[in-house]
């Protein structure tokens, strides 16, 4: 036993995507942004991301930084909001099953 | 997030909460008739029903989700004592201001005195929202029995 050196596995080496901050908005933070939650995820999912999604209202948007994309079911958007520059997605477009115009919104956002 | 966020969509569905083809002039009205359902079934105090109006002019009529329902709701702290859904059809559809999805013959007000209690009832209404079928069986439900019916699937 003694002597004989144990190596570790190596860990395989992957290419680390940068992990997505993805502020998900709605009036009250509390059902519409609950209904679209699974549904972005997958998205998200399937566009190969590292994130990480923050449930909330609009007023959670100014106590978070770094954040990568807003999705919000909310349209228009109050202008305080939108001044904050962050790319904006609305995916209401989702409760009609149209998931690709959304997902093609969102991945062009995100790169 | 354990047990009460099982709470069911079908564990809370019940005529006592479901009232068809009440009539409403306009959006307010129409929020009001909702509201009341859960004031009487002690799910809200009467500032709940208020947040729920203002929360809909603040913020627009985003609450109008699929096309002819509407789904008034407000933060747990604005009065919501537990997780509760009233369903209300209109006899007249009423006007909310969004273009894509009005007019709205169907209100559906949620109430949850957590930010956790009430995802168990999200998700079984979303199966119900995105069927545009089980939509239309609500809206033209003459009963209660068919109003469960076509909200439970």
């Amino acid at each position: 036993m003694f002597g004989k050196k144990k190596t570790k596995p190596k860990q395989v080496k992957r290419e680390i995507r940068e992990k997505k901050k993805i502020m998900l908005v709605c009036g009250s933070g509390m059902v519409s942004s609950t209904l679209v939650y699974p549904m972005v995820e997958e998205i998200l999912k399937e566009g190969g991301y590292r994130f990480e999604i923050i449930k909330g209202s609009f007023n959670d948007v100014k106590n978070n930084s770094n954040i990568a994309l807003i999705l919000t079911t909310v349209s228009p958007l109050p202008k305080e909001v939108v001044e904050t520059g962050i790319p904006i997605t609305v995916v209401t477009a989702l409760f009609r099953g149209d998931k690709e115009a959304v997902k093609g919104d969102i991945f062009g956002k995100l790169g | 997030m354990l047990k009460m966020s099982r709470v069911s969509l079908s564990e809370i569905v019940s005529p006592k909460n479901i009232r068809l083809n009440k009539s409403a002039e306009n959006r307010e009205e129409a929020i009001r008739l909702a509201g009341e359902v859960l004031i009487d079934n002690d799910v809200v105090e009467n500032r709940y029903v208020d947040a729920m109006v203002d929360s809909c002019n603040e913020l627009g009529p985003y609450i109008v989700l699929v096309p002819g329902v509407a789904i008034p709701h407000a933060r747990p702290e604005c009065g919501a004592n537990k997780v509760g859904i009233s369903i209300v059809t209109l006899e007249k559809p009423i006007v909310f201001g969004n273009e894509e999805n009005d007019p709205v013959h169907t209100v559906i007000a949620i109430a949850s005195d957590n930010n956790e209690n009430h995802i168990g009832i999200i998700s079984s209404l979303s199966k119900f929202l995105m069927d545009s079928k089980r939509v239309e069986l609500l809206r033209v439900a003459e009963n209660p029995k068919e109003a469960i019916r076509a909200v439970l699937g």
